[in-house]
């Protein structure tokens, strides 16, 4: 449940429209709150790569900017070892690890202001109004810019190969979703050279419906009649977490990502958390929301995509 | 030893009524055009203090005034960031500068030039310039003097010390900034 109970939705209106900076203060802080909640339990990115909060000494600078970096290790790949007869040297092999950079950038709203007079007038939820379009507005973002990099990491375009592995991690095929093609689609990230295991899965609403169609002789008896009854929630199929979005303008039908576990996946850091800002002067109240993060898939290899029906919503 | 590069390097500085963010500044964050971003040659000359204008048809950002017919003229903007900053273009895999169908697409913040402010910057072509000469931008993005024809005139020379009209950069003794006061002034020919 949501609700921090420090301002009553009644009371919050009052805070707003008080010309006490403090009260204003107050009001901000409860919808920083409510919003920072409802942006975890909501963000597919999130889900997908949790974040870690960077603090100040954490960064990394550079010589030729004041941009905030920070430079992520990667492992280094090692050479099998051999077996040799006796009286033989190992062979040498200088340590040099590949490293990855994440960069920072700010997501914030539009500001919206309003004539404090006018604002009396609204019997509606005004905490909520503010934070539910902070949390849409945001999330939009956060998420389309994820499943972007994601999709940049893989090449742009099906059935190519990623550079970085050798193998093709966008699968384009004629297949309809069935227990068949849905396993055979987790084999595309164990078929890298790294053979990770997809821990998460991510398919919009409309897709997962081909999921329900899975007959008792397909799924099992209790899924089969469980998801008849209730339909899919988010649950462990396969040994993977399947993510359901409404976000169908970023995940199409007819496709599931698939991402490894976090720490073979990348990193989401963030310098600064969603926060609303909210100020009264004279009797104009403004507030917008913003926050500064910065997320990268470190590892290509922890991503894949299978589009089913042949990409016909691509 | 070789000297590195420098944030200043290339710079945008507000002299007066330009401080970033603040409410009367009328700045816009536009996606750079694929013939910048697919250049190296051109993202490379995306810096802090040039001219770029919205193409009408990729709707982004392209260098210089853009195309200029008797019933168009590109508002210009002069950009805030250069290419290679972090928060404007990250490597791939990033989620800043990711966008649809997996490339990468920079994004800077401009200021449009009817913005009344007067600002100082190193993206100029070398010339000696005197208070009161109108500015238009090169292909490039950088400033220089307008002579005559159809064009959009983006400043005008404030002032400048030196004998070249320029005043010399806070930041390192070697560079010298123009100064300016932003305007949006069409010419048709």
């Amino acid at each position: 449940m949501i609700d921090n109970g420090k301002i009553t939705n009644a009371g919050f209106l009052d805070h707003v429209l008080s010309n006490d900076p403090v009260m204003v203060k107050e009001a901000a802080d409860t919808v920083n709150e409510f919003t920072r909640v409802k942006m975890r339990e909501d963000g597919f990115a999130r889900k997908i790569l949790p974040p870690i909060p960077l603090s100040n000494d954490e960064i990394d600078r550079s010589v030729d900017t004041d941009k905030p970096v920070k430079i992520v290790d990667k492992e280094p790949g090692s050479p099998a070892a051999i077996t040799v007869p006796f009286a033989t040297n190992p062979i040498g092999r200088y340590i040099r690890a590949p490293r990855y950079r994440v960069m920072f950038a700010r997501m914030m709203t539009p500001k919206f202001n309003k004539d404090v007079e006018e604002l009396r007038t609204y019997h509606m939820d005004v905490r909520q109004v503010i934070s539910d379009n902070a949390i849409k507005d945001l999330l939009a973002e956060e998420d389309g810019k994820f499943l972007y990099a994601a999709v940049n990491a893989l090449g742009g375009t099906p059935n190519g190969t990623v550079t970085e592995t050798g193998t093709v991690q966008w699968k384009l095929s004629a297949d309809e979703i069935t227990r068949e093609s849905l396993v055979d689609s987790l084999k595309i990230m164990p078929s890298t050279p790294n053979r990770l295991e997809t821990a998460t899965a991510l398919v919009n609403n409309i897709t997962i419906k081909d999921v329900l169609k899975f007959r008792r002789d397909e799924i099992g008896g209790d899924l089969a009649q469980d998801m008849f009854l209730k339909g899919f929630t988010e649950q462990m199929l396969l040994g993977v977490k399947f993510i359901v979005t409404i976000k169908q303008d970023l995940v199409k039908n007819d496709n599931i990502f698939y991402f490894a576990e976090p720490k073979f996946l990348g990193k989401f850091f963030i310098l600064e958390d969603t926060t609303m800002h909210m100020k009264r002067e004279a009797f104009m109240i403004e507030f917008f929301a913003y926050e500064c993060l910065g997320a990268a898939i470190g590892n290509v290899a922890g991503v894949a995509r299978q589009t089913f029906n042949n990409g016909s919503s691509l | 030893m070789a000297k590195p590069a420098q944030m200043f390097d290339s710079e945008l500085n507000g002299t007066k009524g330009l401080y970033p963010a603040m409410p009367w500044v009328v700045d816009k964050a536009v996606d750079l055009d694929s013939t910048i971003m697919d250049s190296p040659t051109n993202l490379a000359k995306v810096k802090a203090g040039r001219v770029v204008t919205i193409d009408p048809t990729s709707k982004r950002f392209i260098l210089g005034l853009g195309t200029i017919t008797t019933t168009k003229h590109p508002m210009p903007f002069v950009l805030f960031q250069n290419g290679s900053d972090f928060d404007v273009v990250g490597d791939d895999g990033n989620m800043v500068g990711a966008a649809p169908q997996g490339v990468l697409r920079g994004r800077p913040m401009g200021i449009a030039t009817c913005t009344s402010a007067e600002v100082e910057t190193t993206e100029y072509v070398a010339a000696t310039y005197v208070p009161g000469e109108m500015l238009i931008s090169d292909s490039d993005g950088k400033w220089t003097k307008y002579v005559s024809g159809a064009s959009t005139i983006c400043g005008v020379v404030s002032d400048g010390p030196n004998s070249d009209g320029t005043v010399n950069s806070p930041h390192d003794s070697s560079k010298k900034l123009l100064r300016l006061f932003l305007a949006y002034v069409p010419i048709n020919a």
